[in-house]
């Protein structure tokens, strides 16, 4: 490998994945990166054939290290390349995208459940070695602090998609019109089939909807399955509930695809436990969806009042919310305009605009 | 140091704040009134949650996992070890620089240390050493989802369904057989599988339980209608059903509902703990063992002098159901006549066995050739004295 000459910012991400949180917030970086003239590839300790852009094995990092190299670490699972960002001294910031608690998995996948112990390790083991560390949200900065961060900032995750900038897929749309067609409305839940996302309340939730308010009402669970057992467990639970016809279980999609779904959808409600950031609420508040949120993690704070929370997660509860959501247009009428508000507050132009430097300025070269 | 905005301050969130809590305060308010009105219980509520655990994979294989969790920590001590021993190897390696050659000893050493350390991470020993503990807990993860799935009977009943239609499907292409609609035959399978209508046996019932005191169970109950006539005469009844649909109706009947299989449901009973026991549903619909591990979990639960009140169908009457005989064998029906039950009951360990015959057509209906009605009641009595 060679290397080029010139500043550097390289980052380090486990696996770059297409349509993923992580993988699009790395991209945007490298692309920043380079058009302020660094020299910024992408290291990954594994590879599936379907990056989205060039990658290099971490081990191969050492080659065209220089002392004055800026390093990112995307930290959000358990990585063996931790261990050589410990020995390395260049410059380092840990860019934190929350780990799921191991309790999480505990009844449902015991190799995650020791990922995510590890994970935790070595995020407070990085702590002692990071110039600093950068939050996607509040409370993950509060998690950095807790695990002993000097220096941190918050910037939220640059791979939001505007549902009205990317096209629709029409086979996709077509389709989901068609079924809106016969009647019922049309729920949705963006995010990864696993333990701490609780697909499964939501299956209970349509089930009381179907029953007190709308038989024909519909679920739409996009997203791949993280944990195997548990994902399959949703497919045979949708069954037992007698929604299995109702419930749609797509996969992972394209951002087409995803955009179809968003435009369908009457609803985005999610029972999440735990959510680092909650990247598919504000896709649902770019899409104009009212959003019927637990008051988890970032969630809160993310929405900032943009959305109806609750504090339950109860089947009965989320049912009559969203009866009411959908049965009150003045309702929905504001949660939309909450929803532009809070975009605009968020500002993710500027956000984008300020990642680099503030990058540079944890690493302390600002 | 935070550049994420904070929420506004402005005159207007205030007002959009109490529009969003007073949304929240009514969603909270007919939530309660739901429950309260028997519509949705917060029982069943919390019913349906615990359906979905009893699916997960590791609550059953604990110690299985406890046992992975110090091997895989074991195999990572010894990736570890090999690791320090190749790092000290590492440090010693170098000849020392020829004097005036501007080599360093510690520019070697990083060297070869640093190749030796890319060597080990792309090496056979990681990979093995890593990968034999990656296989290792996905293999532990499989086998205990296999396992929980395995002690699933519904899932068994509706597998034997997914089983029998990839059959029909199959025999649809064999045009030597006598035409048949697919639609109507698998109408006929699934109807099959709903519960039966056991209300005819609730006047026996109701008598011979007349002098009992303490919980009833009935498991499977269905829709809860015999389970909601016995509450009706002064029962204290619970009923155990699996098929969801079925015991939300019980549910919205008043009937205190357990979504569970007949044989989890009273192997997590205490001994003694039940005045009264109706077993209908699955008795007639599994094996020989489990409709005897069902007698024997029966007999457990009851009180001394307790009661088992056991629905079951003649094998004759199961014949004249239209259904294709092969059918009838996929899903593994199983049903005996009064005196092998009766056989049955007495090995287990039950007395004072009475059989009493129904009337095996509900009042009122015109016979249903897809639907298989129940046409004996045995009741039998847990032994007073030891």
């Amino acid at each position: 490998m060679e290397r080029s000459a010139g500043k550097a910012l390289h980052q380090f991400v486990p696996m770059l994945m297409p349509r993923d949180a992580v993988g699009g917030h790395t991209l945007a970086i490298q692309e920043m990166a380079v058009a302020a003239g660094y020299d910024s590839r992408i290291f990954v300790d594994t590879t599936s054939g379907a990056e989205p852009a060039e990658v290099c094995h971490f081990t191969s990092y050492p080659e065209i290290a220089a002392s004055d190299d800026i390093l990112i670490y995307q930290l959000a699972v358990a990585s063996p390349m931790v261990e050589m960002l410990l020995r390395r001294e260049e410059p380092l910031v840990v860019n934190y995208h929350n780990i799921t608690p191991a309790a999480a998995f505990s009844n449902w996948d015991y190799v995650s459940v020791l990922d995510q112990t590890r994970a935790r390790d070595e995020l407070i083991q990085l702590a002692k070695r990071a110039s600093g560390g950068l939050a996607v949200s509040r409370f993950n900065e509060s998690e950095l602090v807790g695990a002993g961060y000097q220096r941190t900032a918050v910037l939220p995750v640059l791979s939001i998609e505007s549902a009205s900038e990317t096209p629709v897929d029409s086979r996709t749309a077509s389709r989901l019109s068609s079924l809106k067609a016969s009647g019922g409305s049309d729920w949705l839940f963006v995010g990864r089939l696993a333990p701490n996302k609780r697909q499964d309340l939501l299956l209970q939730a349509l089930f009381a909807y179907q029953k007190l308010y709308d038989p024909l009402a519909r679920l739409h669970l996009v997203g791949r399955g993280a944990s195997p057992a548990y994902a399959s467990a949703i497919g045979v639970y949708a069954d037992r509930l007698g929604i299995g016809d109702s419930t749609d279980l797509p996969g992972e999609v394209s951002d087409a695809e995803l955009s179809a779904y968003y435009q369908n959808a009457d609803v985005f409600v999610c029972l999440s436990e735990h959510e680092g950031f909650g990247a598919p609420l504000l896709e649902a508040l770019e899409a104009e969806l009212p959003v019927i949120a637990y008051a988890a993690g970032a969630i809160p704070e993310m929405l900032a009042g943009s959305g109806i929370l609750l504090r339950s997660q109860a089947p009965v509860e989320v049912a009559s919310a969203v009866s009411r959501v959908l049965s009150d247009g003045a309702l929905r009428d504001e949660l939309a305009n909450r929803g532009r508000s809070r975009l605009r507050e968020l500002n993710l132009v500027h956000a984008r605009e300020s990642t680099l430097s503030t990058l540079l300025e944890l690493a302390g070269r600002k | 140091m935070a550049l994420m905005p904070e929420p506004p301050g402005d005159p207007g969130a205030a007002r959009t704040e109490d529009v969003l809590e007073v949304a929240v305060a009514h969603i909270r308010e007919e939530a309660c009134q739901r429950r309260a009105s028997g519509e949705f219980t917060e029982e069943f509520e919390q019913e349906l949650s615990a359906a979905f655990e009893r699916l997960a994979p590791v609550g059953t294989n604990r110690w299985f996992f406890d046992a992975a969790r110090v091997h895989l920590d074991s195999a990572a001590r010894g990736y570890r070890g090999i690791q320090a021993a190749l790092e000290e190897f590492a440090s010693t390696v170098g000849e020392p620089p020829e004097p005036g050659s501007g080599r360093s000893m510690t520019r070697l050493r990083d060297r070869v240390a640093d190749r030796l350390r890319a060597l080990t991470r792309a090496s056979l020993i990681e990979s093995v050493v890593e990968g034999r503990v990656a296989h290792l807990g996905a293999q532990v993860s499989s086998f205990a989802t296999g396992t929980a799935r395995a002690l699933q009977v519904m899932d068994q009943r509706l597998a034997l369904v997914d089983d029998a239609l990839r059959l029909l499907g199959e025999r649809f292409e064999d045009s030597s057989l006598p035409e048949r609609s697919r639609d109507s035959l698998v109408r006929e399978l699934r109807t099959a599988l709903e519960p039966e209508d056991v209300s005819s046996c609730a006047a026996v019932v109701i008598e011979r339980f007349a002098e009992l005191r303490g919980s009833v169970l009935h498991a499977e109950c269905g829709d809860g209608s015999l389970a909601s006539l016995l509450i009706a005469s002064g029962h204290d009844v619970v009923g155990a059903e699996p098929r969801v649909e079925a015991a939300y109706t019980a549910m919205r009947r008043g009937v205190k509902v357990a979504i569970r299989e007949a044989s989890e449901h009273l192997a997590s009973l205490d001994e003694a703990s039940l005045a009264a026991v109706v077993l209908s549903g699955s008795i007639d619909r599994t094996g020989t063992t489990g409709q005897l591990h069902l007698l024997e979990l029966a007999l457990r639960v009851l009180d001394r002098g307790g009661l088992a009140s056991i629905v079951v169908t003649e094998p004759a009457l199961f014949g004249s159901s239209h259904l294709e005989p092969v059918l009838r064998e996929l899903l593994e029906w199983n049903p005996k006549s009064a005196s092998t039950w009766t056989a049955m009951m007495r090995h287990v360990g039950f007395v004072d066995i009475e059989v009493i015959e129904l009337c095996n057509q509900p009042e009122g209906s015109s016979p249903d050739a897809t639907r298989v009605h129940p046409s004996h009641l045995l009741v039998g009595r847990r032994p007073v004295a030891r």
